[in-house]
């Protein structure tokens, strides 16, 4: 765990450093070069054994500066729910205690950070990149059950590399259809009614309009 | 154009984040949460006493349940015990006698909620439009639920009396939603069962 904090620390100093050198090549302000991505996100976490359950309740938005021919980074911002309910078991929560009751499972996470892209193939129609997201990310698990409910928190450090595609139906790219698949990676450290939650592995698509 | 579309695009980033899950999947059993004392040996008790009726909590003072549903709860525990090889003691001046003494306790409860603001969660925020955030009243609303909740002690009448506290060895509550503002006999019976069925080491066959 502390290996995987130190590594995503150091990407997201590369990052930043990244960032910085690309934004020395291309200095001149042009509004022309900023874009902003809307996406429809579908997210279905794995390895928690906890709200796993693919869901379409998320959204991701990017705001990006094109810093050098087919280098783009900016800010991005994305939150997602996923839920699962779990019929009637007895469930063993401690040594002595055992509870009998079905569960609604509610898993909430909100990443956001920096983003950078590479345009692989810089196409009049077509644009597929490679990307990668960095940053932090908050997430809330809650179980409910009976007429009670109970939930955690927690942040934790965020790494996404992501691949995708940019369609510009027009003659121009003032606006087009975003496209992109991904994986996440989220440092959180969470506590449920079952069982802890060390780290949360995602892995989705997007759905969306860039202009 | 680009401009255009981008303020058509705006009211997304104002949408919100976090979706409510479907509460009504949740099945309308009781919750049955069971504790024990992992220093005590339940195989070394061997006669219990059982009250003839079941404690109310009341606002101000306690009642008493004794009527043909409380005996039935109360059935179901004598069941549960003897199953489990202990003899029950019946007559109030013999209850010095017992290993063990069970006592059960009915909570019933009322949520009166006075609020302006968020409520439920129930219709989608998307339902009428992708360009409204969530709910909100800008009156004060009122709205009530009630929840019911059986408590199940056991006590040990056989520990050092010095201190004149008695230990609770076993604890179990069974709790939930009511609705038609009425207990439902049969899960709080069922409760009854599942509590001893989730409590295996409560056994002096042993």
């Amino acid at each position: 765990m502390r290996t995987i904090n130190i590594i995503l620390r150091r990407t997201i100093l590369l990052c930043c450093l990244a960032c910085g050198v690309l934004f020395t090549a291309k200095a001149q302000w042009d509004v022309r070069n900023l874009g902003l991505v809307v996406d429809w996100q579908v997210n279905a976490p794995f390895s928690t054994g906890y709200a796993d359950k693919i869901s379409g309740w998320g959204m991701n938005y990017e705001l990006k500066y094109e810093v050098a021919p087919r280098w783009n980074v900016g800010l991005f911002a994305s939150f997602h729910t996923n839920h699962q309910y779990v019929g009637r078991q007895t469930l063993s929560i401690s040594p002595t205690e055992s509870l009998t009751t079905d569960q609604q499972r509610s898993a909430f996470q909100v990443p956001f950070g920096l983003a950078a892209n590479y345009t692989l193939y810089d196409g009049k129609h077509f644009e597929p990149y490679i990307g990668l997201k960095a940053g932090t990310m908050f997430a809330r698990n809650t179980t409910y059950y009976g007429i009670k409910g109970l939930y955690d928190k927690a942040w934790g450090g965020y790494i996404s590399p992501e691949i995708g595609f940019n369609i510009y139906p027009g003659r121009t790219k003032h606006w087009g259809l975003h496209v992109a698949g991904y994986y996440s990676y989220g440092t959180n450290k969470t506590c449920t009614l079952t069982s802890d939650i060390n780290g949360q592995n995602n892995a989705g698509f997007r759905l969306g309009v860039i202009f | 154009m680009k401009k255009l579309l981008f303020y058509i695009c705006l009211p997304l980033l104002a949408v919100s984040c976090e979706k409510e899950p479907d509460m009504t999947e949740l099945d309308a059993d009781l919750a049955v949460y069971t504790d024990y004392d992992s220093s005590v040996d339940f195989g070394s008790y061997k006669t219990y006493f059982l009250p003839d009726s079941i404690l109310e909590a009341g606002e101000y003072k306690a009642t008493y349940w004794k009527d043909e549903n409380a005996m039935k709860i109360i059935k179901a525990v004598e069941t549960n015990m003897n199953q489990r090889g202990y003899t029950r003691i019946t007559d109030p001046n013999e209850k010095d006698n017992a290993d063990i003494g069970i006592q059960l306790s009915y909570l019933n409860e009322s949520y009166q909620i006075v609020s302006g603001g968020y409520f439920g969660g129930w219709w989608d925020y998307g339902y009428w439009g992708p360009w409204w955030g969530g709910w909100y009243y800008p009156y004060p609303i009122t709205y009530s639920y009630n929840t019911n909740t059986l408590i199940m002690e056991m006590v040990d009448l056989t520990a050092d009396q010095e201190g004149k506290n008695i230990p609770v060895v076993w604890y179990a509550s069974a709790s939930g939603a009511q609705y038609s503002g009425m207990y439902n006999l049969q899960l709080l019976v069922n409760s009854v069962n599942q509590a001893y069925k989730q409590s295996e080491y409560i056994n002096c066959n042993k």
